[in-house]
């Protein structure tokens, strides 16, 4: 299954090191492929250098896509994260 | 022969971490290696994939211990850093990327990550973002570990320099930081970084004054002689007279009583000196700062 769904970053300071830190720990253990799309950037998720060279700042629009086996319930796992600002 | 009297000079960078050190000064560089490229036969690029590996495995152990370190001090800002170079050496990047290359090029694994780290430290220059671009320093930090160990060379750390330093870098890592004795090093003084810099963050952190957007080269004259550093105000000052010299640690003296005054002060009710009980709040970004709180009253 492949789920997409756009979201903006509400971090004050954007997917810095604590929120991408957050993501990639969330996804350690995902079967789904992921990726986060960003100003016509795509990136895998799962890499915190990816996350990070895409400088997302606060309200930046983020298209995620999960494909794969457990992809409902890591879009939501993910969807949650990034409304909870990743704890900040 | 007479002695050359050296007049007392002000360099004024910007303040990054609080208190006053006086010490002598000191340069601190990494040395950077030219790694060369060596072609690795077909049957002998597991072994080198596991070199590698066994480089990645000391780099997270030498970043864990650290991290420990930083935890049982309660730094909990400076070790969450160190947990994202933890993960940094997760990143599929150089967990997997790196071992396959070194295995279809043929190549030494030294001249792999090398070529890797150049590549990406050219992409973080790029962002515009200033912000962001920082962030290419972990990866820089990191780096610099990872070959290290590959190369089996001894790392410049400020683990060497003389007790009491004032050390002058043009650059200074995070983990350089965390890894430094603050009963050793007096204060940081560097050419680039400011206040958002992670080197500043763990500096903060383990209390070591820091003062940043200094040119290293106007210190060169001082080198190895007495140096204050105000990290209040961001002020160096070169050659400081006897006067100077006896203000400062005045100052110094009475900043550490302060300091004391406050800690002692942690347990005691928020009241008015007429008995008026007033509630106290903090302003966190983490969950796990609320020990912190609790440590502080």
């Amino acid at each position: 299954m492949k789920l997409i769904e756009k979201i903006r970053v509400q971090n004050a300071l954007g997917l810095h090191t604590r929120p991408a830190t957050a993501i990639v720990r969330l996804l350690q253990n995902v079967k789904s492929e992921v990726t986060f799309t960003h100003k016509r950037e795509t990136i895998n998720a799962k890499s915190i250098l990816s996350i990070l060279m895409l400088a997302a700042r606060k309200n930046a629009a983020i298209t995620i896509s999960v494909e794969g086996e457990d992809a409902e319930e890591t879009m939501a796992k993910l969807i949650e994260a990034f409304n909870a600002k990743f704890g900040e | 022969m007479t002695k050359t009297k050296t007049k007392e000079e002000v360099i004024r960078g910007v303040p990054i971490s609080q208190g006053i050190a006086i010490g002598c000064l000191a340069f601190f560089t990494h040395d950077e290696e030219v790694v060369p490229e060596i072609m690795v036969p077909l049957e002998e690029t597991l072994q080198e994939v596991l070199r590698y590996e066994r480089a990645l495995t000391r780099t997270k152990q030498d970043i864990k211990r650290l991290k420990k370190q930083l935890e049982i001090d309660r730094s909990q800002e400076a070790a969450a850093i160190l947990e994202t170079h933890l993960q940094i050496l997760e990143d599929p990047m150089i967990k997997i990327e790196i071992p396959q290359q070194i295995t279809r090029l043929g190549k030494n694994a030294d001249f792999i990550f090398q070529t890797f780290l150049k590549q990406y430290t050219k992409r973080f220059n790029e962002i515009k973002d200033p912000f962001f671009r920082e962030r290419g320093r972990d990866l820089l930090d990191i780096s610099r570990r990872v070959l290290g160990h590959l190369r089996k060379s001894s790392r410049s750390t400020l683990l060497s320099m003389p007790q009491g330093s004032i050390i002058c870098s043009f650059e200074i890592a995070a983990s350089d930081v965390a890894e430094a004795d603050p009963k050793k090093i007096g204060a940081l003084i560097t050419d680039t970084g400011g206040a958002t810099s992670h080197a500043a963050i763990v500096a903060k952190a383990k209390g070591i004054p820091y003062v940043a957007n200094v040119h290293c080269d106007l210190l060169e004259k001082a080198l190895n002689t007495t140096v204050i550093v105000d990290g209040r105000s961001g002020d160096i000052i070169l050659f400081p007279t006897a006067s100077t010299l006896a203000k400062y640690k005045l100052a110094q003296k009475q900043l550490e009583a302060l300091y004391k005054d406050l800690e002692m002060s942690c347990g005691f009710k928020t009241e008015t000196y007429d008995g008026y009980e007033m509630k106290l709040s903090a302003n966190i970004e983490m969950v796990s700062e609320i020990d912190l709180i609790h440590q502080y009253g």
